[in-house]
Protein backbone atom coordinates (compact mmCIF):
# COMPACT_ATOMS: atom_id res chain seq x y z
CA UNK A 1 0.00 0.00 0.00
CA UNK A 2 0.97 3.49 -0.53
CA UNK A 3 0.15 6.50 1.17
CA UNK A 4 -0.97 8.85 -1.94
CA UNK A 5 -4.01 10.69 -1.16
CA UNK A 6 -3.79 14.48 -1.48
CA UNK A 7 -6.45 16.68 -1.72
CA UNK A 8 -9.06 14.32 -3.45
CA UNK A 9 -9.52 16.06 -6.69
CA UNK A 10 -7.52 15.21 -9.79
CA UNK A 11 -6.20 18.32 -12.02
CA UNK A 12 -8.22 17.45 -15.20
CA UNK A 13 -5.35 19.38 -17.62
CA UNK A 14 -2.94 17.52 -16.67
CA UNK A 15 -5.40 14.04 -16.36
CA UNK A 16 -6.32 15.13 -20.31
CA UNK A 17 -2.49 15.18 -21.16
CA UNK A 18 -1.52 11.96 -19.70
CA UNK A 19 -4.41 10.49 -21.52
CA UNK A 20 -3.22 11.59 -24.67
CA UNK A 21 -0.02 10.21 -24.15
CA UNK A 22 -1.39 7.12 -22.71
CA UNK A 23 -3.57 6.89 -26.15
CA UNK A 24 -0.26 7.34 -27.74
CA UNK A 25 1.10 4.36 -26.48
CA UNK A 26 3.26 5.85 -23.74
CA UNK A 27 3.05 3.25 -20.97
CA UNK A 28 4.50 5.05 -18.16
CA UNK A 29 1.78 8.02 -18.83
CA UNK A 30 -0.27 4.83 -17.79
CA UNK A 31 1.18 4.32 -14.88
CA UNK A 32 1.29 7.91 -13.86
CA UNK A 33 -2.41 8.28 -14.99
CA UNK A 34 -2.96 6.01 -12.06
CA UNK A 35 -0.97 7.53 -9.75
CA UNK A 36 -2.66 10.82 -10.62
CA UNK A 37 -6.48 9.50 -9.98
CA UNK A 38 -6.36 6.67 -8.28
CA UNK A 39 -6.93 7.61 -5.23
CA UNK A 40 -9.71 10.44 -6.29
CA UNK A 41 -11.50 7.26 -7.80
CA UNK A 42 -10.68 5.07 -4.77
CA UNK A 43 -12.56 7.68 -2.58
CA UNK A 44 -15.18 8.06 -5.49
CA UNK A 45 -15.59 4.15 -4.89
CA UNK A 46 -15.36 4.09 -1.23
CA UNK A 47 -18.36 6.31 -1.00
CA UNK A 48 -20.39 4.44 -3.32
CA UNK A 49 -19.70 0.69 -2.00
CA UNK A 50 -19.16 1.56 1.51
CA UNK A 51 -16.76 -1.09 1.79
CA UNK A 52 -12.57 -0.22 1.80
CA UNK A 53 -11.71 -3.83 0.62
CA UNK A 54 -14.53 -3.98 -2.13
CA UNK A 55 -13.74 -0.72 -3.49
CA UNK A 56 -10.42 -1.52 -4.05
CA UNK A 57 -10.91 -4.22 -6.45
CA UNK A 58 -13.47 -1.95 -8.27
CA UNK A 59 -10.33 0.44 -8.80
CA UNK A 60 -8.10 -2.56 -10.19
CA UNK A 61 -11.19 -3.17 -12.30
CA UNK A 62 -11.90 0.24 -13.43
CA UNK A 63 -8.34 0.46 -15.05
CA UNK A 64 -8.90 -3.25 -16.67
CA UNK A 65 -11.61 -1.36 -18.45
CA UNK A 66 -9.91 2.08 -18.66
CA UNK A 67 -6.76 0.14 -20.78
CA UNK A 68 -9.52 -1.81 -22.62
CA UNK A 69 -11.81 1.22 -23.83
CA UNK A 70 -8.74 3.86 -23.79
CA UNK A 71 -9.06 4.61 -27.47
CA UNK A 72 -12.98 5.63 -26.73
CA UNK A 73 -11.72 8.88 -24.79
CA UNK A 74 -12.07 11.77 -26.90
CA UNK A 75 -9.23 14.19 -26.14
CA UNK A 76 -11.74 17.39 -26.86
CA UNK A 77 -13.99 16.17 -23.86
CA UNK A 78 -13.54 15.78 -20.01
CA UNK A 79 -11.04 13.01 -19.12
CA UNK A 80 -12.59 12.96 -15.73
CA UNK A 81 -16.36 12.18 -16.60
CA UNK A 82 -14.48 9.67 -18.97
CA UNK A 83 -12.99 8.06 -16.24
CA UNK A 84 -15.60 8.37 -13.54
CA UNK A 85 -17.91 6.85 -15.97
CA UNK A 86 -16.05 4.02 -16.10
CA UNK A 87 -15.63 3.81 -12.38
CA UNK A 88 -19.82 4.23 -12.25
CA UNK A 89 -20.29 1.56 -14.86
CA UNK A 90 -17.70 -0.82 -12.69
CA UNK A 91 -19.45 -0.30 -9.74
CA UNK A 92 -23.02 -0.89 -11.57
CA UNK A 93 -21.39 -3.91 -12.54
CA UNK A 94 -20.48 -5.39 -9.35
CA UNK A 95 -23.36 -4.05 -7.79
CA UNK A 96 -25.45 -6.37 -10.54
CA UNK A 97 -23.24 -9.31 -9.76
CA UNK A 98 -23.73 -8.92 -6.13
CA UNK A 99 -27.01 -8.99 -6.24
CA UNK A 100 -27.27 -12.30 -8.56
CA UNK A 101 -25.06 -13.98 -5.95
CA UNK A 102 -27.01 -12.52 -3.03
CA UNK A 103 -24.12 -10.95 -1.24
CA UNK A 104 -25.36 -7.50 -1.46
CA UNK A 105 -25.49 -5.93 2.07
CA UNK A 106 -24.77 -2.63 3.34
CA UNK A 107 -22.60 -1.60 5.57
CA UNK A 108 -23.75 -0.36 9.32
CA UNK A 109 -22.86 3.43 10.18
CA UNK A 110 -19.97 2.75 12.39
CA UNK A 111 -18.22 0.16 9.58
CA UNK A 112 -18.05 2.29 6.89
CA UNK A 113 -14.83 3.06 6.02
CA UNK A 114 -12.90 6.56 5.45
CA UNK A 115 -14.47 8.17 3.04
CA UNK A 116 -13.69 11.97 1.79
CA UNK A 117 -15.50 15.33 3.58
CA UNK A 118 -17.04 18.17 1.80
CA UNK A 119 -14.94 20.76 2.42
CA UNK A 120 -18.15 23.14 3.13
CA UNK A 121 -19.03 20.59 5.85
CA UNK A 122 -15.48 20.13 7.67
CA UNK A 123 -15.88 22.64 10.14
CA UNK A 124 -19.50 21.64 10.90
CA UNK A 125 -19.10 18.95 13.31
CA UNK A 126 -16.62 16.19 14.03
CA UNK A 127 -15.50 13.44 11.34
CA UNK A 128 -17.16 10.77 12.28
CA UNK A 129 -20.69 12.34 12.15
CA UNK A 130 -20.01 13.99 8.76
CA UNK A 131 -19.08 10.89 7.29
CA UNK A 132 -22.34 8.90 8.63
CA UNK A 133 -24.21 12.21 7.27
CA UNK A 134 -22.68 11.39 3.85
CA UNK A 135 -23.65 7.85 4.32
CA UNK A 136 -26.85 8.19 4.73
CA UNK A 137 -28.03 9.58 1.85
CA UNK A 138 -29.76 8.29 -0.94
CA UNK A 139 -27.20 6.77 -3.06
CA UNK A 140 -27.35 9.48 -6.52
CA UNK A 141 -27.42 11.94 -3.39
CA UNK A 142 -24.33 10.62 -2.06
CA UNK A 143 -22.61 10.39 -5.68
CA UNK A 144 -23.40 14.03 -6.54
CA UNK A 145 -22.19 15.50 -3.15
CA UNK A 146 -19.07 13.47 -3.40
CA UNK A 147 -18.22 14.19 -7.13
CA UNK A 148 -19.59 17.78 -6.96
CA UNK A 149 -17.91 18.89 -3.42
CA UNK A 150 -14.99 16.44 -3.14
CA UNK A 151 -13.90 15.66 -6.34
CA UNK A 152 -14.94 19.15 -8.24
CA UNK A 153 -16.71 17.94 -11.50
CA UNK A 154 -18.93 20.20 -12.79
CA UNK A 155 -22.44 19.15 -13.05
CA UNK A 156 -22.58 18.70 -16.79
CA UNK A 157 -19.76 15.96 -15.66
CA UNK A 158 -21.77 14.39 -13.21
CA UNK A 159 -24.63 14.15 -15.63
CA UNK A 160 -22.37 12.37 -18.22
CA UNK A 161 -21.12 10.04 -15.65
CA UNK A 162 -24.15 9.41 -14.20
CA UNK A 163 -26.54 9.06 -16.97
CA UNK A 164 -28.78 12.21 -15.93
CA UNK A 165 -28.53 15.96 -17.17
CA UNK A 166 -27.00 18.34 -15.64
CA UNK A 167 -30.12 20.07 -14.08
CA UNK A 168 -30.92 16.78 -12.53
CA UNK A 169 -27.39 16.02 -11.12
CA UNK A 170 -27.43 19.72 -9.15
CA UNK A 171 -30.48 19.00 -8.14
CA UNK A 172 -29.07 16.09 -6.61
CA UNK A 173 -26.08 17.72 -5.07
CA UNK A 174 -28.03 19.87 -3.52
CA UNK A 175 -30.75 17.86 -2.21
CA UNK A 176 -27.84 15.65 -0.99
CA UNK A 177 -26.45 18.86 1.15
CA UNK A 178 -29.62 19.82 2.33
CA UNK A 179 -30.15 16.61 4.16
CA UNK A 180 -26.76 16.26 5.34
CA UNK A 181 -27.04 19.56 7.18
CA UNK A 182 -30.23 18.29 8.00
CA UNK A 183 -28.73 15.67 9.59
CA UNK A 184 -26.04 17.10 11.25
CA UNK A 185 -28.80 19.21 12.86
CA UNK A 186 -30.68 16.42 14.63
CA UNK A 187 -27.56 14.45 15.35
CA UNK A 188 -27.12 17.30 17.44
CA UNK A 189 -24.16 18.85 15.19
CA UNK A 190 -22.68 22.20 14.89
CA UNK A 191 -24.71 23.02 11.92
CA UNK A 192 -26.15 26.30 10.91
CA UNK B 1 -6.73 7.09 2.32
CA UNK B 2 -4.22 4.36 1.23
CA UNK B 3 -4.19 3.66 -1.71
CA UNK B 4 -3.16 0.35 -3.60
CA UNK B 5 -0.72 -0.28 -6.41
CA UNK B 6 -1.78 -0.84 -9.77
CA UNK B 7 -2.46 -4.80 -9.82
CA UNK B 8 0.42 -6.76 -11.18
CA UNK B 9 -1.61 -8.29 -14.20
CA UNK B 10 -2.17 -4.64 -15.35
CA UNK B 11 1.32 -3.13 -14.87
CA UNK B 12 2.55 -5.92 -16.80
CA UNK B 13 0.64 -4.92 -19.75
CA UNK B 14 1.95 -1.60 -19.47
CA UNK B 15 5.43 -2.85 -19.21
CA UNK B 16 5.05 -5.08 -21.94
CA UNK B 17 3.92 -1.64 -24.29
CA UNK B 18 0.67 -1.34 -25.97
CA UNK B 19 0.34 -0.12 -29.58
CA UNK B 20 -0.82 3.39 -30.01
CA UNK B 21 -4.89 3.88 -30.16
CA UNK B 22 -6.94 6.34 -32.74
CA UNK B 23 -9.26 7.78 -30.63
CA UNK B 24 -13.16 7.25 -31.45
CA UNK B 25 -14.10 11.60 -31.83
CA UNK B 26 -17.01 11.03 -33.90
CA UNK B 27 -18.83 7.32 -32.46
CA UNK B 28 -21.98 8.73 -34.07
CA UNK B 29 -20.34 8.28 -37.82
CA UNK B 30 -20.48 4.93 -37.67
CA UNK B 31 -24.09 4.60 -37.90
CA UNK B 32 -23.19 5.94 -41.23
CA UNK B 33 -22.46 2.39 -42.96
CA UNK B 34 -26.24 2.13 -42.50
CA UNK B 35 -26.59 3.95 -45.57
CA UNK B 36 -24.85 1.93 -47.57
CA UNK B 37 -27.03 -0.87 -46.42
CA UNK B 38 -30.15 0.69 -46.84
CA UNK B 39 -30.27 0.41 -50.82
CA UNK B 40 -28.76 -2.06 -50.91
CA UNK B 41 -31.73 -3.66 -49.29
CA UNK B 42 -34.52 -1.47 -50.97
CA UNK B 43 -32.93 -3.36 -54.06
CA UNK B 44 -33.61 -6.82 -52.82
CA UNK B 45 -36.54 -6.43 -51.32
CA UNK B 46 -38.16 -4.93 -54.64
CA UNK B 47 -36.23 -7.47 -56.98
CA UNK B 48 -37.45 -10.40 -54.86
CA UNK B 49 -41.13 -9.09 -54.34
CA UNK B 50 -41.89 -5.87 -56.45
CA UNK B 51 -43.02 -2.52 -55.12
CA UNK B 52 -46.49 -2.39 -53.93
CA UNK B 53 -49.43 -2.13 -55.89
CA UNK B 54 -51.05 0.87 -55.27
CA UNK B 55 -47.71 2.74 -55.97
CA UNK B 56 -49.21 5.06 -58.87
CA UNK B 57 -52.20 5.87 -56.61
CA UNK B 58 -49.47 7.35 -53.36
CA UNK B 59 -47.53 9.24 -56.07
CA UNK B 60 -43.54 9.32 -55.34
CA UNK B 61 -43.76 11.24 -52.46
CA UNK B 62 -46.00 8.96 -50.39
CA UNK B 63 -44.29 5.62 -51.65
CA UNK B 64 -41.21 6.44 -50.78
CA UNK B 65 -41.23 9.57 -48.26
CA UNK B 66 -41.74 6.97 -45.56
CA UNK B 67 -38.50 5.15 -46.65
CA UNK B 68 -36.59 8.57 -46.75
CA UNK B 69 -38.38 9.75 -43.32
CA UNK B 70 -37.52 6.51 -41.36
CA UNK B 71 -34.14 5.84 -42.42
CA UNK B 72 -33.32 9.92 -41.28
CA UNK B 73 -34.69 8.97 -37.75
CA UNK B 74 -33.77 4.88 -37.71
CA UNK B 75 -29.81 6.47 -38.22
CA UNK B 76 -30.31 8.78 -35.38
CA UNK B 77 -31.45 6.28 -33.05
CA UNK B 78 -28.63 4.35 -33.78
CA UNK B 79 -25.87 7.20 -34.25
CA UNK B 80 -27.07 7.91 -30.40
CA UNK B 81 -27.08 4.21 -29.16
CA UNK B 82 -23.81 3.91 -30.58
CA UNK B 83 -22.82 7.59 -28.53
CA UNK B 84 -24.31 5.89 -25.35
CA UNK B 85 -21.99 3.25 -25.42
CA UNK B 86 -18.79 5.74 -24.67
CA UNK B 87 -17.88 6.12 -21.18
CA UNK B 88 -19.31 10.17 -20.61
CA UNK B 89 -21.02 10.52 -22.81
CA UNK B 90 -24.73 9.21 -20.95
CA UNK B 91 -27.09 11.69 -21.12
CA UNK B 92 -30.80 11.56 -19.08
CA UNK B 93 -33.98 9.69 -20.30
CA UNK B 94 -34.75 12.49 -21.94
CA UNK B 95 -33.01 12.11 -25.72
CA UNK B 96 -33.60 8.49 -25.60
CA UNK B 97 -37.21 8.69 -25.12
CA UNK B 98 -37.80 11.74 -26.68
CA UNK B 99 -36.19 10.20 -29.91
CA UNK B 100 -38.06 7.06 -29.71
CA UNK B 101 -41.39 8.98 -29.33
CA UNK B 102 -40.35 10.79 -32.79
CA UNK B 103 -39.93 7.48 -34.91
CA UNK B 104 -43.30 6.30 -33.14
CA UNK B 105 -45.07 9.66 -34.19
CA UNK B 106 -43.58 8.86 -37.59
CA UNK B 107 -44.67 5.78 -38.23
CA UNK B 108 -48.17 6.52 -36.97
CA UNK B 109 -48.59 9.41 -38.80
CA UNK B 110 -47.18 7.61 -42.12
CA UNK B 111 -49.55 4.72 -41.56
CA UNK B 112 -52.51 6.91 -41.24
CA UNK B 113 -51.57 9.12 -44.07
CA UNK B 114 -50.46 6.25 -45.98
CA UNK B 115 -54.19 5.19 -45.50
CA UNK B 116 -55.79 8.43 -46.18
CA UNK B 117 -54.88 8.58 -49.57
CA UNK B 118 -54.98 4.72 -50.77
CA UNK B 119 -56.87 2.07 -48.54
CA UNK B 120 -55.50 -0.84 -50.58
CA UNK B 121 -57.05 -4.50 -49.03
CA UNK B 122 -58.54 -4.47 -46.15
CA UNK B 123 -57.19 -6.37 -43.08
CA UNK B 124 -59.66 -9.11 -42.87
CA UNK B 125 -58.85 -12.49 -41.40
CA UNK B 126 -57.90 -13.56 -45.02
CA UNK B 127 -54.57 -11.43 -44.11
CA UNK B 128 -53.65 -12.86 -41.53
CA UNK B 129 -51.14 -15.09 -43.61
CA UNK B 130 -49.77 -12.23 -45.12
CA UNK B 131 -49.23 -9.97 -41.78
CA UNK B 132 -47.17 -12.55 -40.29
CA UNK B 133 -45.02 -13.24 -43.43
CA UNK B 134 -44.95 -9.00 -43.61
CA UNK B 135 -43.63 -9.62 -40.01
CA UNK B 136 -41.01 -12.24 -40.64
CA UNK B 137 -39.50 -10.53 -43.77
CA UNK B 138 -39.28 -7.06 -41.98
CA UNK B 139 -37.67 -9.15 -38.83
CA UNK B 140 -35.29 -10.48 -41.09
CA UNK B 141 -34.36 -6.85 -42.67
CA UNK B 142 -34.49 -5.36 -39.22
CA UNK B 143 -32.20 -8.61 -38.03
CA UNK B 144 -29.74 -8.19 -40.25
CA UNK B 145 -28.87 -4.01 -40.07
CA UNK B 146 -28.93 -4.78 -36.55
CA UNK B 147 -26.50 -7.13 -36.54
CA UNK B 148 -23.95 -4.61 -38.56
CA UNK B 149 -24.95 -1.94 -35.62
CA UNK B 150 -23.46 -5.14 -33.11
CA UNK B 151 -20.08 -5.10 -35.08
CA UNK B 152 -20.01 -1.65 -34.76
CA UNK B 153 -20.40 -1.13 -31.85
CA UNK B 154 -18.17 -4.47 -30.26
CA UNK B 155 -15.06 -2.04 -31.65
CA UNK B 156 -16.56 0.87 -29.00
CA UNK B 157 -15.85 -1.84 -25.42
CA UNK B 158 -18.87 -0.80 -24.22
CA UNK B 159 -19.91 -1.91 -20.80
CA UNK B 160 -23.55 -0.72 -20.78
CA UNK B 161 -25.22 -1.50 -23.60
CA UNK B 162 -28.92 -1.79 -22.80
CA UNK B 163 -30.11 1.59 -23.84
CA UNK B 164 -28.05 1.42 -27.09
CA UNK B 165 -29.62 -1.64 -27.78
CA UNK B 166 -33.09 -0.24 -27.51
CA UNK B 167 -32.02 2.44 -29.39
CA UNK B 168 -30.47 0.40 -31.81
CA UNK B 169 -33.27 -1.94 -32.39
CA UNK B 170 -35.77 0.72 -32.67
CA UNK B 171 -34.02 2.43 -35.38
CA UNK B 172 -32.92 -0.75 -37.02
CA UNK B 173 -36.16 -1.81 -36.93
CA UNK B 174 -37.65 1.65 -38.54
CA UNK B 175 -35.23 1.32 -41.06
CA UNK B 176 -36.64 -2.49 -42.13
CA UNK B 177 -40.28 -1.18 -41.62
CA UNK B 178 -39.76 2.18 -44.05
CA UNK B 179 -38.27 -0.74 -46.43
CA UNK B 180 -40.67 -2.87 -46.43
CA UNK B 181 -43.16 -1.13 -46.57
CA UNK B 182 -42.39 -0.17 -50.07
CA UNK B 183 -43.91 -3.55 -51.11
CA UNK B 184 -46.59 -4.19 -49.29
CA UNK B 185 -50.27 -2.89 -50.30
CA UNK B 186 -51.95 -3.08 -47.27
CA UNK B 187 -52.43 0.10 -45.75
CA UNK B 188 -55.19 -0.67 -43.09
CA UNK B 189 -53.52 0.86 -40.19
CA UNK B 190 -54.80 -2.76 -37.76
CA UNK B 191 -52.40 -4.32 -40.19
CA UNK B 192 -49.91 -2.06 -40.48
CA UNK B 193 -49.91 -1.64 -36.52
CA UNK B 194 -49.81 -5.26 -35.40
CA UNK B 195 -47.85 -6.77 -37.72
CA UNK B 196 -45.00 -4.07 -38.89
CA UNK B 197 -45.00 -2.54 -35.27
CA UNK B 198 -44.64 -5.87 -33.93
CA UNK B 199 -41.87 -6.57 -35.80
CA UNK B 200 -40.07 -3.59 -34.38
CA UNK B 201 -40.94 -4.33 -30.88
CA UNK B 202 -40.35 -8.16 -31.00
CA UNK B 203 -36.33 -6.48 -32.52
CA UNK B 204 -36.77 -4.30 -29.45
CA UNK B 205 -37.63 -7.10 -27.26
CA UNK B 206 -34.86 -9.13 -28.85
CA UNK B 207 -32.24 -6.28 -28.55
CA UNK B 208 -32.97 -5.12 -24.51
CA UNK B 209 -33.16 -9.18 -23.86
CA UNK B 210 -29.55 -9.95 -25.34
CA UNK B 211 -28.45 -6.55 -23.51
CA UNK B 212 -29.55 -7.62 -20.40
CA UNK B 213 -28.06 -11.12 -21.15
CA UNK B 214 -24.24 -9.45 -21.82
CA UNK B 215 -24.38 -7.34 -19.07
CA UNK B 216 -25.20 -10.12 -16.50
CA UNK B 217 -22.32 -11.95 -18.40
CA UNK B 218 -19.90 -8.91 -18.54
CA UNK B 219 -20.75 -8.64 -14.21
CA UNK B 220 -20.30 -12.63 -14.01
CA UNK B 221 -16.51 -11.85 -15.61
CA UNK B 222 -15.40 -8.96 -13.33
CA UNK B 223 -16.61 -10.90 -10.19
CA UNK B 224 -14.29 -14.09 -11.82
CA UNK B 225 -11.72 -11.23 -12.15
CA UNK B 226 -12.17 -10.48 -8.83
CA UNK B 227 -12.07 -13.25 -6.98
CA UNK B 228 -8.53 -14.33 -9.34
CA UNK B 229 -7.31 -11.15 -8.45
CA UNK B 230 -7.94 -11.76 -4.46
CA UNK B 231 -6.63 -15.40 -5.12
Amino acid sequence: MTERWESGRADPARITSLMVAYQGGDAVAFERLYDEVAGPLLGYLRSLTRDAARAEDLLQETFFHVHRARHTYDPTRSARAWLYAIAHNVFLMYRRASKRLGKHEDLADEELPEVPIPAEMEGLAERDLLRRALAQLPEDRREAVVLHHIQGLSFAEIGAVSGVSAGAAKLRAHRGMVEMREFLRTAGGSAR
Amino acid sequence: MNVPPLHKSLRKSAAGGFPPVRPVVNPEKRALVLLAFVPVMVFVVLAAMGLRHDAATLGPMMTWGPLVLQTGLGLLLVATGLVLTIPGRATGRGLPLSLLATGLLAFLSQTFATHSVSAGPAATPTTTAPGSACMAVETLVGIASLTLVVVLARSLSPSRVLWPCVLAAAGTGLIGEGIYRLHCSISDPAHVLLWHGGSILVLIAAASTAGKVWERTESRRMAERIARRRS
